[in-house]
């Protein structure tokens, strides 16, 4: 049997991130992933000679002095950024006033901008722009690029429950501006009114000051990582599925579905916590905290219509979706956006928000392939009303379900668990000494929060020494 | 938070961490360190926090240091100066 300093399983921005951290340690590690490819989830596909994304189209904070770029630095590597084009960044169309709203990069920006269409909520914008800025600031992990955090600080809690719904509503009077500001939380799959104010300001409100693509797409920063993993001596074990944790004395013994057996010192877990205490002894958590996990609840799925545009014209638009003043009340419910790559062809995905429970993707094949089509004709009488031009230009290659996920990441919702503000948080540690956890389970979903998770337990090894 | 008498909180606190830690009730003297007394690890410390937080309606976390609760006997004057900053 092969015997590992760390083994790491899954190989997502976190499982990456942490397998690179761990062979800075001076570890020996493998890394394991049940994918047929490295970072599904970042990696992207082809058809017809078109790049598409999975998941990941923009982030915040990734500039050289900004808290991502500080990682990549940390990481040693390479991943080139690109700040996204004002006129190509998000566009909410408002339904009801029948108004684009493009969203600008700058809160100054922001700030003049919402003050231009909603003039009567002037106090409220400052109000709401003041609070982003206090809770960003008082973050450790966002501001990790400052250094002068004590290693111990990152770990005080921050645990204002108040949510995002609860601040919209104390500092606006009217829907439709709650509506545009709350859009962001499709990014992360809480609804305003579970989302805490605090996740939203990690994962959609540092969206405010800068967003930023990766040159050549997510692909590159896979690559720029597989680069130090191989000069780091890491082994990667591709198509390789943990069925099996199991303990021999300080051991961790993992057993993969092709019946191969690794055993390490310390097992680094990022996949979906509900999988992991599928496949871990009993004795990882309590039985109260295992029913806890059980019992939370997973994030919206998407269903995803991917086209090639035939227009040969760009749409200068990087995002586009259409909001009703309702949405916020009903959180997003509904919510559909459309977003378009930046090269000619153009590659174009249409992403609707549909349930995640795995039972009701449990279906016949002809019923698969029905429910499909509806969707299909949801997505087409939305974009139709608003933007027929849209929809007459694309070629449809290829579509995704919370099935298609749960092939490519081993779990349906689009950001695995919700982090909803009234369930406990899900730490790195586990009753079992030398297995720990990273991923968007940990500190919250996107890379940004995905790769600080493998910081958080980094940092803790060093803490421990 | 709702003010309290020290009575109060101390029987909130334990009858939470019995049930959530299955505890005997002679075990909860004020001065048991909950790590080598209780047996609890900083694990269950996160759920402890997130279980009183329960029981008594109230964040709890805000401010919280890490490391400076050992006893049974520092978490009720926590909890008692919590409500009287309140
Ligand atoms: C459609 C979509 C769009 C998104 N857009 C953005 C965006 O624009 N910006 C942004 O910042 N974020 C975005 N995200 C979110 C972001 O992609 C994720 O939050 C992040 O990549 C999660 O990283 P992770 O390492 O936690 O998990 P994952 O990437 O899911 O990594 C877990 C890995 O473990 C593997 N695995 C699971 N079980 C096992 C097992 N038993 N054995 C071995 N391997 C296993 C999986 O195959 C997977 O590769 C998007 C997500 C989706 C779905």
């Amino acid at each position: 049997m092969k015997k590992y300093d760390a083994v790491v399983i899954g190989s997502g921005a976190s499982g990456l991130t942490s397998a690179i951290l761990f062979s800075k340690r001076g570890k020996k590690v493998a890394l394991l992933e049940q994918s047929d490819h490295l970072a599904p989830l970042l990696s992207g596909f082809d058809r017809l000679g078109v790049h598409f994304e999975t998941g990941f189209h923009y982030s915040g904070i990734l500039g050289k002095d900004e808290a991502g770029g500080f990682l990549f630095d940390e990481l040693g590597i390479d991943a080139p950024v690109r700040q996204c084009q004002k006129e190509d960044y998000d566009v909410a169309y408002l339904v009801d006033s029948k108004r684009s709203f493009r969203m600008p990069l700058g809160v100054q920006n922001w700030i003049e901008q919402l003050n231009e269409f909603f003039p009567h909520e002037k106090e409220g914008i400052k109000k709401y722009f003041d609070l982003v800025k206090q809770t960003i600031d008082a973050t450790p992990f966002l501001n990790i690029h400052k250094r002068h955090y004590k290693n111990e600080e990152f770990f005080y809690f921050n645990a204002d429950k108040k949510t995002l719904k609860e601040v919209l509503d104390e500092c606006f009077k009217t829907d439709e501006i709650k509506s545009a500001l709350s859009f962001s939380t499709s990014l992360y799959g809480t609804p305003p009114s579970k989302s805490s104010f605090f996740l939203h300001c990690c994962c959609g409100a540092i969206m405010y000051e800068s967003a930023w693509k990766f040159v050549g797409g997510a692909r590159s920063f896979v690559n720029a990582c597989k680069k130090v993993l191989d000069r780091n001596g890491v082994d990667i074990f591709l198509s390789s599925k943990v069925n099996r944790i199991s303990l021999k004395q300080d051991l961790k013994v993992l057993t993969l579905d092709n019946g191969q057996q690794l055993e390490c010192d310390f097992c680094i877990s990022s996949i979906h916590p509900k999988e992991l205490i599928k496949i871990a002894p009993p004795e990882i958590y309590r039985q109260r905290n295992l029913d806890r996990i059980k019992n939370t609840a997973e994030t919206p799925g998407f269903f995803i219509s991917y086209a090639i545009s035939k227009n040969p014209q760009k749409y200068n638009i990087s995002n586009l979706a259409f909001l009703k003043s309702a949405d916020f009340l009903n959180d997003h419910k509904d919510s559909m956006y459309i977003n378009f790559s930046e090269n000619l062809p153009q590659a174009v995905q249409f992403s609707m928000r549909v349930n995640s429970n795995s039972k009701q993707w449990d279906m016949p094949r002809d019923e698969y392939k029905k429910t499909k089509e509806q969707m299909m004709q949801k997505i087409k009488s939305i974009v139709n009303q608003y933007r027929p031009d849209i929809w007459e230009n694309m070629n449809f290659v290829e579509q995704a379900t919370p099935l298609t996920m749960k092939r490519y990441t081993n779990y349906y919702g689009a950001y695995g668990m919700m982090h909803s503000s009234n369930d406990a948080a899900i730490m790195p540690i586990t009753k079992i000494p030398g297995l720990f956890l990273v991923g968007q389970a940990v500190v919250a979903p996107g890379l940004i929060g995905a790769m600080i998770s493998a910081f958080l337990l980094d940092k803790m090894f060093g803490l421990r020494k | 938070m709702e003010k309290m008498t020290r009575q109060e909180i101390i029987k909130t606190v334990n009858d939470a961490l019995i049930k959530e830690f299955e505890l005997k009730p002679e075990q909860m003297k004020p001065e048991a360190n909950f790590f080598s007394d209780l047996g609890l690890d900083s694990l269950d410390a996160v759920d402890m926090v997130i279980v009183l937080e329960q029981a008594f309606k109230a964040k709890l976390r805000a401010n919280y240091e890490v490391g400076k609760i050992l006893t049974l006997n520092d978490l009720y004057d926590y909890i008692e100066q919590l409500m009287n900053n309140a």
